[in-house]
């Protein structure tokens, strides 16, 4: 019992660790959005299934993760520090959980503690935790997912009914967070036709059936909610399903893509991409000397992603093909976990389908198969080293090898943090400053904030704040948390009302009305035509060089004063 | 079995004959032109021992010997085409000869020499060293140095009589001065060796490893006497920088998987294959439902060139399970050479200068020597795979192996018969340009310039630059074209005067004056310079959909006199 509360105590502080800079940072981009949805479920009186509910039949289903958000939005508002928290301890719950799994697949501490380790500070997949739009979603599902997997484990080792329905259960709990987890449908079947090398239906039939009641479950609940349901908002083409040809090269790639993006930090992936262009073809470089970045994140990073992934199967086989039996079932399930566990994602339709490299929230499942592949092949590594070298112990050379991949692995993620933290503090300044200046707004508002500066791929002459998403929609919640009553309409989720980054409009409705500009003849053009006085107005001027927010209000009330009387 | 020995080769030799009997009505491409026009530069200002030397550049060509045959081979043929091909379809069909022998050596199964030698003669891939004169030129007869070094090595670990090694080096050294195509040898000997020898011996190992030494003490010291006495051969006209230091062993690991996978499958599936792929995996690289070539040609074709060597590696390995389980101890070895001789002779390429290295997709005459590994590879394979099936009776094994040689040496027939049948009518056309005008004005005057219009561009030309069917200047074949009879002064051949495809220009010296037009504007504004009388203009006008070729001689006399 001591060396499982000593390794849950090493994997608390390696995620503190990891995860030092997160508290410094903020909400980002689709928060926002969340939490302008959970403002219009309450300011509409949703009832429960009015917040659990999809946007349409086709898009995401995921009640569980709506509840957890309302409730959390109801009980934290916009106090950042205890959805870190939150977020924080469901990473640190999933990485106990995945060392409690290898614990019984393999009965060794050690293997266990690293394999954990390594899932705890895995460069690619941090954005699950450290993005807190997706963590309820993504780190929810993956505990259930775990949860799951250890009931099913336990069940192969001890045929107890129990956890044969343990493990439907969490199944349909993981899919109720997410959708991601509906790849243990095919997983495990696959896996047990392997192992024991045809089909036991009669001897599994507690497991069987219980998974066959939770899907028919699931689907059913799908399909009477998809039947009838409008379409997905959006352009059509975003979710054009790719045809059969494309879906099969996907299929081919996916197993190549999803081991090495799941071990190897994607910042690597591209450094050897842009070398291969460098070594490989100069006509791909401008000016001789920086590669072109569509061909580094597509089809070179695929070239990568192969050599690396022979290497990887390759090694995997010269240190496993003489093993037991425990560990090469243990391989061979990892073997299908990782590329299944992100096979639902060939179906991503639209553009977004074809990138090479897999959004990093989405890394967050195959790297609970990675992880355990990774520590075991270190282990291996560490023996036949071991082996060679009799003077080192094989702990000692594992708990290098191991440290080495964790340090490097928390780095990169302590960097992406601080820079977080760095755009995050400038933020929050810009939000702070304008409440502080004006705390309480007029019934009709418009603010007017010019910016120097274009952020974020947009044209030098498309000058905006450095947020990601609308500033319009982010001053709309801010204020919403502090106190402004505002009419559910601005919310309206299927309006989207000024969150798109380059969003700029004046809405009247409820009573009330609300604006944001950034072009000065758009202003203009809105108060002559809802008929606002200047005094509406609220003017700030962002300095990007000098990350200075100006209140320019006295000078742009003028000004508009002065333009309208022409 | 005495007629067997004499009946097998005469059959390769025909089949070779036959299954190329259609580049006799081929022409001359492309560098044969610029290697005429240097030789009569050099013959005419008595400097011919020049060509012999090294071209200038680190990685640049040093080929003596194969200036020596060029430069036999133009003293009897002329512009004798057909014996040009004759010699290379020849030279192809001995070395078939020549790797059944060592096959048959190596197996003692002439149901496996045979339909190697067979498949290697009709590959349709490496076609472009014996349908290109100047390509296949120096590397045919490389080859067959090289199948003989196998040969004389085999006699060695065989008999340890080191006059065999002795022959064998000698026949590396001379490749070396065809062609540097055979450079991997210096590692290629020792690995085939082990892989031929029973059981290695240090001693023996160290006695090759000695003599390579020596031979590439020999060939690098001629080449260092010569460029430290400053003595070079003319420019080359392609590029022949180094690459930075990193490229090179970037490239001996990536070059032997791409050439793995192109010695099997012919250039344009892997091309299709590419553009396939960039439709499926890369959209933003598709313009109006095109694959953007520059994309497609390059980097996706590698992708789709790695992935085959993987699927080829793993052909491999199940092939030699087949044999090793077989105890086909012979034929196993034959399958490892095979694989290490493709592999290996990929390392020649990687030193190719300047941006011509960056290839990705292998030119087909570089996959020659690639070819004879390909063909005895697959004969193993087609031969593993059926006798390893045990429910059928011997009989239907064999018809079935059989078939399975039949499918691909008809395949490859196929191709080639298209390949070279495209070639023979360009060919022709070709030859139809310049006997054409030949013909027609047998004599020139003293000075004259010659002017051709077109309604088309070729080979990726702007589509404003109309020119004749040509891979080179229309103007410098012309010179070499006529000079039996005009004897043209040397100056007229100096720097390669009018050999880029789209050169036009006029040139004065030593009495005489030539030029080629392809615009009218530059030809009046030249006649105009030069005040040259309208009887000096010859003109022609090509038409791309008759292919028609008409004296408008006339016509453009009057304008000039106008």
């Amino acid at each position: 019992m001591k060396k499982h509360v000593a390794a849950f105590i090493i994997i608390v502080l390696i995620v503190i660790g990891t995860f030092w800079f997160f508290p410094k940072s903020f909400f980002q981009q689709d928060e926002w959005a969340i939490f302008g949805n959970m403002i219009y479920t309450k300011l509409t009186n949703r009832n429960l299934l009015g917040v659990i509910l999809p946007q349409s039949g086709l898009s995401h289903f995921t009640p569980f993760t709506r509840i957890v958000t309302r409730l959390t939005f109801d009980w934290f508002g916009l106090d950042f520090s205890p959805y870190v928290l939150m977020a924080a301890v469901f990473h640190t719950m999933n990485s106990f959980l995945l060392y409690v799994l290898v614990y019984i697949l393999f009965g060794q501490w050690y293997i266990a503690l690293f394999a954990a380790l390594l899932f705890a500070a895995n460069a690619n997949t941090h954005q699950a935790t450290s993005w807190l739009a997706t963590t309820i979603g993504t780190e929810g599902c993956a505990v259930f997912l775990l949860l799951s997997l250890i009931c099913f484990f336990l069940y192969l080792k001890k045929k107890n009914h129990m956890y044969a329905y343990g493990a439907a259960v969490s199944w349909f709990l993981s899919l109720g967070f997410k959708e991601n987890s509906f790849f243990l449908i095919g997983l495990l079947p696959i896996y047990l036709m392997i192992r024991e090398r045809t089909v036991h239906i009669y001897r599994n039939k507690s497991l069987v059936i219980s998974f066959a009641i939770v899907l028919a479950l699931y689907v059913g609940i799908r399909l009477l909610i998809a039947v009838g349901a409008p379409p997905p908002p959006g352009p059509a083409e975003a979710y054009s399903q790719p045809d059969l040809f494309v879906l099969g090269y996907r299929f081919i790639m996916l197993p190549l893509r999803s081991f090495v993006q799941a071990i190897v930090p994607i910042q690597y992936i591209l450094f050897l991409s842009s070398q291969l262009l460098r070594l490989s073809y100069p006509q791909f470089l401008a000016d001789g000397k920086i590669p072109d970045p569509y061909i580094v994140e597509s089809v070179g990073a695929d070239i990568v992603m192969l050599f690396l992934s022979l290497c990887f199967f390759v090694l995997v086989y010269f240190l496993v093909r003489r093993k037991t039996l425990v560990i090469r079932q243990a391989v061979l399930f990892c073997f299908l976990y990782v590329p299944l566990s992100v096979v639902l994602l060939i179906l991503v339709g639209g553009r977004a389908g074809y990138a090479s490299l897999f959004e990093p929230r989405n890394l967050y499942y195959p790297a609970i198969g990675s992880s355990v592949l990774v520590g075991l092949l270190l282990w291996e590594l560490s023996t036949l080293v071991g082996r060679i070298f009799r003077r080192f112990r094989v702990v000692t050379i594992f708990v290098l090898l191991t440290g080495t991949v964790i340090g490097v692995n928390a780095r990169l993620i302590r960097q992406d943090l601080r820079i977080l933290a760095e755009r995050s503090i400038v933020r929050k300044n810009i939000l702070t400053s304008i409440v502080s200046v004006y705390p309480k707004l007029p019934e009709n508002v418009i603010f007017y904030i010019e910016s120097d500066t274009a952020y974020y791929g947009f044209a030098p002459e498309d000058t905006i704040l450095p947020f990601q998403s609308g500033i319009g929609q982010t001053l709309l919640v801010w204020y919403y948390a502090q106190g402004e009553r505002w009419p559910a309409c601005f919310f309206d989720y299927n309006k989207d009302y000024l969150y798109a980054l380059e969003s700029q409009d004046y809405k009247g409705c409820g009573g009330r009305g609300f604006g944001y500009f950034r072009s000065y003849t758009k202003l203009l053009d809105a108060l002559r035509e809802h008929n606002i006085s200047s005094e509406a107005v609220i003017a700030f001027r962002w300095v990007g060089g000098e990350r200075r927010l100006v209140d320019e209000t006295k000078k742009i009330r003028e000004a508009i004063a002065r333009d309208t009387r022409k | 079995m005495k007629y067997r020995k004499l009946l097998l080769p005469l059959c390769i030799v025909l089949f070779t004959i036959f299954a190329y009997r259609n580049s006799f009505n081929q022409f001359f491409l492309q560098d044969e032109w610029l290697s005429s026009g240097v030789f009569l530069y050099y013959e005419k200002i008595g400097l011919l021992w020049r060509m012999f030397l090294p071209f200038k550049g680190f990685l640049a060509h040093f080929n003596p010997l194969n200036t020596l045959f060029f430069l036999g081979e133009r003293h009897y043929f002329q512009f004798h085409y057909e014996y040009y091909a004759l010699m290379s379809i020849l030279t192809h069909a001995i070395n078939g000869v020549i790797l059944s022998f060592f096959v048959y050596r190596l197996t003692k199964k002439w149901i496996i020499a045979f339909p190697v030698a067979f498949l290697f003669v009709v590959n349709s891939i490496p076609r472009e060293a014996i349908t290109w004169i100047a390509g296949g030129n120096g590397l045919l007869q490389t080859t067959t140095l090289f199948l003989l070094s196998l040969h004389f090595l085999y006699s060695y670990i065989q008999t340890r009589d080191r006059r065999f090694l002795l022959l064998t080096m000698t026949a590396f050294f001379l490749s070396l001065f065809f062609k540097e195509d055979l450079v991997f040898l210096f590692i290629g000997i020792p690995s085939f060796y082990l892989i031929l020898e029973k059981r290695s011996k240090r001693s023996l190992m160290r006695t090759i490893l000695l003599a390579l030494i020596a031979t590439a003490v020999i060939f690098l010291g001629i080449r260092l006497f010569l460029v430290s006495m400053g003595l070079y051969a003319y420019e080359e006209v392609v590029d022949v920088s180094t690459a930075n230091m990193f490229v090179y062993p970037f490239r001996i690991i990536t070059m032997p998987l791409r050439m793995l996978t192109q010695s099997f499958v012919p250039e344009s599936f892997v091309l299709s294959a590419a553009r396939f792929i960039t439709h499926l995996g890369y959209p933003q690289f598709v313009t109006k439902g095109e694959a953007n070539p520059f994309i497609s040609e390059t980097i996706v074709a590698d992708l789709i060139l790695y992935i085959g060597a993987v699927v080829f590696f793993s052909i491999a390995v199940k092939i030699c399970k087949i044999l090793w389980q077989r105890k086909e101890k012979n034929l196993l070895k034959l399958a490892i050479f095979s694989i290490v001789l493709i592999v290996e002779s990929a390392v020649s390429y990687v030193f190719v200068p300047g941006r011509a290295g960056f290839f990705s997709i292998f030119p087909s005459r570089y996959l020659y020597i690639s070819s004879i590994g390909a063909s005895i590879f697959l004969v193993l394979m087609v031969f593993a795979m059926w006798t390893s099936i045990k429910k059928f009776s011997r009989r239907v094994l064999w018809f079935g192996y059989g078939a399975g040689i039949g499918f691909i040496v008809i395949f490859h027939f196929v191709r080639l018969q298209q390949a070279i049948s495209n070639l023979s009518e360009v060919g022709t056309l070709r030859k139809s340009l310049l006997t054409t005008m030949s013909t027609r004005y047998p004599v020139l005057p003293q000075k004259v310039i010659i002017f051709s219009e077109s309604n088309r561009a070729y080979y990726g030309s702007p589509p404003d630059e109309h020119t004749l069917p040509v891979q080179s200047g229309f103007g410098q074949m012309l010179l070499v074209w006529y000079d039996a009879t005009e004897n043209f002064p040397a100056c007229l051949f100096e720097k390669l005067y009018l050999y880029e495809r789209l050169s036009q220009g006029y040139r004065e010296c030593d009495g005489r004056g030539f030029g080629y037009f392809r615009e009218k504007d530059k030809l009046m504004e030249t006649v105009n310079k030069f005040d040259l009388p309208p009887e000096s203009v010859i003109g022609f006008s090509y038409s791309a959909r008759t292919q028609a070729f008409e004296d408008i001689t006339d016509e453009i006399r009057k304008e000039i006199d106008l």
